[in-house]
């Protein structure tokens, strides 16, 4: 049951993706992100996609592995284009339904929405699979580094992040170890109302959180041990380098931002009257 | 009749992932009732996945589980019934202690089976006298008992179902020497008090010498030996190869053997060795 949580988990293979310099994936799945929102027109939010389905193709991990992640959120995106397509009003109605009134506007609205939660889950999970957890948080530690300069402490941070991450397999594997324990002695937590439900948990939580608990003091122990004291003079054993790729791909998603803005801008006419000319 | 009977068993972790992997290949052994079955293999061959397929927590990809002749999985909303009859210590059952009392916590079991209350208290008292848990320690919180009470209230637990088998993973894992020791008393008084068939798993030789009728060993997810001790023990070189160990009973015998001497084969046992030393002496004696 708990196996089937795919969002965040790596995926082992040989690209171009997985051998980029983490930074430069976390810039570029932020900058996909930004240009999901800054593309307002059809063919700017066409290029996104293009874009997008590019770098999927190249991260080598099956295209099923990103449809499943899309397989939870299907309900956020059904909700949001209703709620798109019954309140944004521009444009011209298409059918009322009782007092309602559904717009060409709303629902190209929703279907932009739509659109661009897909691509937004897409290639945050395109990060997640072609980067480890550790290469993440130390990917993020020093992408944070600036912020040192307000007196953010960069390294605990990235440290509790770190081990947070580390330790969601151990805990999902002690969940299920927990529950087979308990559905061995008869508990049922697959049937009943909800109450019972819940109830259900209750001997499989308490468990959970003691050995929570117990491994917490441990992990405290034993970083002590080995003289850890946080972030000043740390060196590291892996060092980050840009490579050709690195730059070349940072550069391409900076000229796509600015493509994009552009076409924002001097395609919005000329595509709408070319395409709703009439209706408009 | 065999009470617990596997039939081809075959179980694959992710399958269609990269992470696949084949935890059970085509496994069949049966054991009647009566009897003790010790399952040993190193890490990853496979036992804690056989032991969770034996009592339905996990389904087989394919092959048959049947406990009293009944298929367990022929009907899936009856998966429960079988829990109760094929009871799963797992490997450090004391994480899985959660009421507010030792108790309580021992009637999570019975309580699901759906009992009255007076067979529920009953149950819990004869369970705690078998795990040798005295009534004192009842009202107490779980998690003020000592690691070997903790242990014992756990498989207390799992015994206070009255399972017509029983399973223990590694029971003895962590403990000292008289922890180990009660738990495997506990065990053969389980096994005669009941009749039950008990399996379990551990990397103990001497354990699996001194309790079990016949033993299975596995390798890889499949099934390299299953058999009695003496004729088990008798291919130790099979089981090094498999990164076991024979006990220390056997390992005397054959380095004997290897000095020359005439000493019988099938010994696992302190106890046989030292007769079989003491028989030697005296034939030796009366060669001389």
């Amino acid at each position: 049951m708990l196996n089937d949580i795919t969002f965040g988990q790596y995926y082992p293979a040989n690209s171009l993706m997985h051998r980029l310099d983490p930074r430069v994936k976390i810039l570029l799945t932020v900058g996909l992100i930004v240009l999901c929102f800054v593309a307002r027109i059809a063919p700017s939010l066409l290029l996104v996609a293009l874009l997008t389905g590019i770098l999927l193709l190249c991260t080598r991990v099956p295209v099923k592995m990103y449809l499943k992640t899309l397989k939870p959120i299907i309900p956020v995106i059904l909700i949001t284009s209703v709620i798109n397509a019954v309140y944004v009003s521009s444009g011209t109605p298409l059918f009322q339904v009782w007092r309602i009134t559904v717009t060409t506007g709303g629902v190209l609205t929703a279907v932009y929405m739509s659109v661009r939660i897909c691509l937004l889950i897409m290639s945050s999970s395109m990060l997640t699979y072609t980067t480890t957890p550790t290469d993440l948080t130390d990917a993020i530690e020093r992408l944070l580094t600036p912020l040192k300069w307000i007196r953010l402490d960069v390294h605990s941070l990235a440290m509790m992040m770190t081990i947070a991450l580390r330790f969601i397999p151990t805990l999902i594997e002690e969940t299920e170890k927990i529950m087979s324990a308990q559905k061995a002695r008869g508990a049922d937590v697959e049937s009943g109302g909800l109450l019972s439900r819940i109830r259900a948990l209750i001997p499989i939580l308490i468990p959970l959180l003691i050995s929570s608990f117990r491994r917490a003091s441990e992990l405290a122990d034993a970083m002590e041990c080995r003289c850890y004291h946080g972030g000043d003079d740390r060196t590291r054993m892996k060092q980050l380098h840009l490579r050709f790729w690195d730059v070349a791909l940072l550069i391409l998603a900076a000229v796509c931002l600015g493509a994009i803005i552009l076409s924002n801008h001097y395609l919005s006419g000329v595509l709408y009257s070319l395409l709703f000319g009439g209706v408009l | 009749m065999p009470i617990l009977s596997a039939q081809h068993l075959n179980f694959i972790y992710g399958k269609g992932t990269p992470y696949e992997k084949h935890a059970v290949h085509d496994i069949s052994f049966s054991v009647e009732p009566g009897e003790i079955v010790g399952i040993i293999g190193h890490t990853g061959s496979g036992k804690s996945t056989l032991m969770q397929l034996l009592n339905g927590l996990l389904k087989p990809m394919n092959g048959t589980v049947t406990v009293d002749g009944q298929d367990i999985w022929q009907n899936p909303k009856t998966i429960r019934k079988y829990r109760f009859q094929v009871g799963l210590v797992f490997q450090y059952p004391e994480y899985q202690l959660f009421d507010e009392t030792v108790e309580k916590d021992i009637a999570f079991g019975p309580k699901n089976m759906g009992l009255t209350e007076e067979e529920i208290g009953e149950r819990v008292l004869r369970a705690a006298e078998l795990v040798d848990l005295p009534p004192h320690l009842l009202p107490k919180s779980p998690f003020d008992l000592s690691g070997g009470e903790k242990r014992r209230a756990a498989i207390a637990g799992v015994i206070a179902m009255e399972p017509k088998v029983l399973i223990l993973d590694e029971p003895t894992a962590g403990l000292d020497p008289k922890g180990r020791q009660t738990i495997l008393e506990m065990i053969k008084a389980y096994n005669q008090k009941t009749g039950a068939a008990v399996l379990f798993v551990s990397h103990n030789m001497e354990d699996v010498a001194a309790l079990a009728h016949r033993v299975l060993v596995l390798s890889g997810g499949k099934e390299v030996l299953f058999d009695t001790p003496d004729k088990v023990f008798a291919q130790s070189e099979t089981l090094q190869n498999l990164s076991l160990d024979v006990p220390v009973a056997t390992r005397i015998m054959l380095g004997l053997k290897q000095k020359g001497f005439a000493v019988k084969d099938g010994i696992y046992t302190l106890e046989a060795a030292a007769d079989e030393i003491a028989r030697l002496k005296k034939e030796g004696g009366a060669n001389a």
